[in-house]
C-alpha cells in the first residue's frame, strides 16, 4: 500500500527567506549608505556654491557703494542698513544663487559687511535633503578718503592778494557748532604757494599759520588734479550735483520737506550751520562746471569748481574746496564769509590773482576736512584682515 | 537514497546562497570604505581652506612652513571696541571695552591668556598707517558700554608694532575698532605611534597632535605647496605666500576587493586644492607686490 506523507514540511522556504532577508538587509544597507554618500556630496556641492555666492554678494555690497545711502546712517547699535536694497537685486547675475544681510557702520570709518549666501535651490528650500545650504562672510571695509595734499588752509597756484577784514588761518579749528571733533591738530600753513607765486597783504588782511606763508617747490598741477589714484575729472564725475556756472545769489541752503532732507533739490547743498537738522549729514560732492558767484546761505561736503568762484556774501562752506580758476571774496554783509577745512585754487583756467577781500575768513579745520572725506568716499576692504568667515 | 539528494541539492543551495552573501557583504564593506575615503579627504578640502583663507601672510600669521606642515595663527573670535583704549601712555597695559554683540567666533568671550589683533587705525585719513597691534589678554569681565550696551572690558598687554612704544598714539585705536581673536596651531601630516599609519593632525600650541583626516596613503599623504603673487613657487619667504596647494592622498583603513582585481587591497583616492589667502595686504607695507595707498 502507498503511504502518502501528509506534511511534507521543509527548510528550503525558510533559508530562502533568511537569505532574502539578509541579502535585502545588506542591499538595504548598502542603498542608505550610498544614498547618505550621494546626500552629503551634494550638500558639499551646494555649500561650495554658497560659499560663492556669499563672497559675490560681499563684494556686490562694495561695487555699488553709495555715499549718500551708506555714509550718513548712524553708528551701530543705532542702525543698520538691509541687504539687498535698492542698489542692489541680491541674486547673483545668473540666477543662481541670492544673497542677504546687514551694514553696521561701526564708526566713522569702518563698516561691517554681514553677508549670508544661498545657492539657489537651498534659497528656495526646494531640495529635498532637508535643510538650506548656506554661508555667512563678513568683509571690513573702510572709507577710502581722497588722499588730498593739504598743506595749508589755502593752497593757491597764483598771486594772492589779502586786503579788507580777510583772514586766512592755518590754525585748526573746529567749527563752532560741531561736536564730536576732537583734538585739534597741529597748526599747518597760513598760504601755500608755488615758486614764484607772490601773497601780498594790505589794510586789516592777516594770514596766520606756521609758518604763515609757505613757499612750496613741489607744488605742481597734480596737487589740485589728482588725489592719490583719483583724478579731478573721477570726482567730478562721481558728483551728485553738477550745475553750469552762474550765479546762486542766495539760493544755496538746506531743504527739508516733511522733515526729512530732500537730496533732490539742486540748491540743498547740505546744513553745516546746524549738523543736528536733517540735512545736516548730507555731503554732497558739487560739480560747478563753470564760474559762478555765491553770496549765500551754506552747504558742506566737497566742492568742486571748473572756473572761478567769487563769493560776495556772508556764504559759510564746510569741507573741501577744489577751485581749477581763482578764489575772489569780496564783502560778507552782516556774516562774515567763512570756509571750514581746506580750500585750493589752482588758477589753471585763468591767469589772475586770488583776491581774499571784505569779511571773508579761510580756515583750516582738520574735522570739517575729515567729515566731508568720510561723507563722500566709497569704501574699500580694510588694508589688511579685512575678510572674515562669519559663525 | 532521496536523503542523499536532498543533502546535496541543499549543500549546492546553501553554497550559492553563501557566495551571494558574501560577494554582498564584500560589496557592502567595498562601499563603506570608499565613502569613508571619500569623506576623509572630504573633510580635508573642507578644514583648511576655511583656516587658510583668513590669514594675512604679510603680517607673519604663517609661523613656519613646509612640504607636509604649516603653523600659523588660526582665526577664531571677531569682536567690536566700543569704548576705546585711552593711548599716549607708553608700553603698559591699556584697558578697554568690547560689544558682547555682535561677537562672532567658537567662543563669544575673551579670557585671559588669549591671544587678540586690535585694528591700528592711526590716521583715519590715511590708509597705508592702518595695522593690527598683537597683545595678550591679561583678564577680562563683564563691564556694559557707554552707550548702555553690554560688553566685556579687556585688559590686554599689547606688543606694539615693531615694538616701537611711539606707536601708541592717542586716539590711534577707536571705538568701532574690531579685535579679532587668533591661536596658534599646526597642521601637519603625523604617523600615529598606535597603529603606524599616517593622519592629517592639528595641534595647537604645543599640544599633542590630534587626527583630523586618515588614514592617509603613507608619508607623502600630505604635501603643501606655497606660491606667490606671480603664481611662482616659494618655499623660504613665509611674508610672500599668496596661495596655497593642498594634495591629500587619502587610503581605506581596510582592505577591499577592487572592481576589475579579485585581490583584497587598500583603495586610495586624492584631491587637489588651492586656496587664495584673503587677508593678505591689498596695499602698503606687505602687499605683495608693493602697491602705495591710493
Amino acid at each position: 500500500m502507498k503511504q502518502i506523507v501528509q506534511n511534507e514540511r521543509g527548510m528550503a522556504l525558510a533559508v530562502a527567506i533568511f537569505a532574502l532577508v539578509i541579502v535585502g538587509a545588506l542591499v538595504a544597507g548598502a542603498l542608505f549608505a550610498g544614498t547618505q554618500e550621494q546626500r552629503i556630496g551634494e550638500s558639499t556641492r551646494r555649500l561650495e556654491q554658497s560659499f560663492g555666492v556669499a563672497e559675490l554678494g560681499v563684494y556686490d555690497v562694495v561695487r555699488t557703494w553709495n555715499p549718500t545711502t551708506y555714509n550718513q546712517r548712524g553708528v551701530y547699535p543705532t542702525d543698520s542698513i538691509d541687504l539687498p536694497n535698492a542698489l542692489m537685486t541680491g541674486r547673483t547675475p545668473q540666477g543662481k544663487g541670492s544673497y542677504g544681510g546687514y551694514v553696521y557702520r561701526l564708526n566713522q570709518n569702518l563698516y561691517l559687511i554681514d553677508v549670508t549666501g544661498h545657492d539657489t535651490v537651498s534659497g528656495n528650500g526646494s531640495y529635498g535633503g532637508g535643510g538650506r545650504a548656506r554661508q555667512r562672510l563678513g568683509l571690513l571695509a573702510s572709507i577710502r578718503t581722497l588722499q588730498l595734499d593739504v598743506g595749508a588752509s589755502l593752497t593757491t597756484a597764483a598771486n594772492d592778494r589779502v586786503s579788507g577784514n580777510a583772514r586766512i588761518d592755518g590754525t585748526d579749528h573746529a567749527p563752532p557748532t560741531w561736536t564730536g571733533c576732537g583734538a585739534l591738530r597741529a597748526p599747518l600753513a597760513g598760504i601755500r604757494a608755488g615758486t614764484g607765486d607772490t601773497v601780498s597783504t594790505s589794510g586789516n588782511g592777516t594770514i596766520l599759520g606756521i609758518p604763515p606763508i609757505k613757499v612750496d617747490p613741489t607744488l605742481g598741477d597734480s596737487t589740485f588734479s589728482k588725489y592719490g589714484d583719483v583724478t579731478y575729472t573721477e570726482l567730478a564725475a562721481r558728483a551728485n550735483i553738477t550745475l553750469p556756472g552762474q550765479n546762486f545769489s542766495n539760493s544755496i541752503q538746506p531743504n527739508v520737506v516733511n522733515g526729512q532732507c530732500n537730496v533732490a533739490t539742486v540748491t540743498n547743498w547740505g546744513d553745516g550751520v546746524d549738523p543736528t537738522q536733517p540735512c545736516g549729514g548730507y555731503f554732497p560732492i558739487i560739480h560747478l562746471t563753470g564760474t559762478s558767484t555765491i553770496n549765500g546761505v551754506q552747504g558742506q561736503g566737497i566742492l568742486l569748481v571748473d572756473g572761478d568762484l567769487n563769493i560776495q556774501g556772508g556764504f559759510q562752506w564746510f569741507g573741501v574746496t577744489i577751485i581749477k580758476g581763482s578764489l575772489n571774496t569780496a564783502g560778507g554783509g552782516s556774516t562774515d564769509a567763512h570756509f571750514w577745512g581746506a580750500t585750493m585754487a589752482q588758477d589753471s583756467v585763468h591767469l589772475g590773482d586770488n583776491t581774499i577781500t571784505g569779511h571773508a575768513n579761510v580756515n583750516y579745520s582738520s574735522c570739517a576736512l575729515l567729515r566731508a572725506l568720510q561723507a563722500t568716499g566709497v569704501v574699500t576692504p580694510m588694508r589688511s584682515r579685512s575678510w572674515v568667515q562669519l559663525f | 537514497m532521496e536523503l542523499m539528494i536532498a543533502i546535496v541539492l541543499l549543500g549546492i543551495f546553501a553554497t550559492g546562497v553563501y557566495q551571494v552573501l558574501l560577494n554582498n557583504q564584500r560589496s557592502f564593506a567595498a562601499q563603506t570604505q570608499r565613502i569613508d575615503l571619500q569623506q576623509n579627504i572630504r573633510a580635508a578640502t573642507t578644514i583648511l581652506p576655511a583656516e587658510f583663507r583668513e590669514m594675512d601672510a604679510g603680517d607673519s600669521d604663517i609661523v613656519a612652513m613646509d612640504s607636509s606642515s604649516i603653523t600659523m595663527r588660526a582665526m577664531r573670535q571677531l569682536a567690536f571696541i566700543c569704548d576705546a583704549p585711552a593711548l599716549g601712555g607708553g608700553a603698559g597695559n591699556i584697558s578697554f571695552t568690547v560689544r558682547q554683540t555682535p561677537f562672532f567666533g567658537n567662543r563669544q568671550s575673551f579670557q585671559a591668556g588669549d591671544s587678540v589683533l586690535v585694528f591700528y587705525e592711526g590716521n583715519p585719513a590715511r590708509r597705508s598707517d592702518d595695522q593690527w597691534v598683537r597683545g595678550a589678554v591679561t583678564s577680562s569681565s563683564n563691564l556694559a558700554c557707554t552707550d548702555g550696551s553690554a560688553g566685556f572690558q579687556v585688559q590686554l598687554q599689547p606688543q606694539w608694532i615693531n615694538g616701537n612704544v611711539g606707536f601708541n598714539v592717542a586716539g590711534a585705536i577707536t571705538a568701532g575698532s574690531p579685535v579679532r581673536g587668533f591661536t596658534s596651531l599646526t597642521y601637519r601630516l603625523w604617523q600615529s605611534p598606535s597603529d603606524n599609519l599616517y593622519y592629517l593632525a592639528q595641534q595647537v600650541g604645543n599640544g599633542t597632535p590630534q587626527p583630523l583626516v586618515g588614514p592617509l596613503m603613507g608619508a607623502n599623504g600630505l604635501g603643501f605647496t606655497y606660491y606667490d603673487s606671480t603664481g611662482t613657487t616659494t618655499t623660504g619667504d613665509r611674508a610672500q605666500v599668496a596661495l596655497i596647494g593642498v594634495k591629500v592622498r587619502g587610503r581605506t583603513s581596510q582592505v577591499i576587493r577592487q572592481a576589475n582585481d579579485p585581490a583584497l587591497a587598500y583603495k586610495y583616492d586624492s584631491v587637489s586644492i588651492q586656496v587664495a589667502l584673503r587677508n593678505n595686504p591689498r596695499c602698503g607695507p606687505g602687499s605683495m607686490p608693493f602697491r602705495a595707498c591710493g
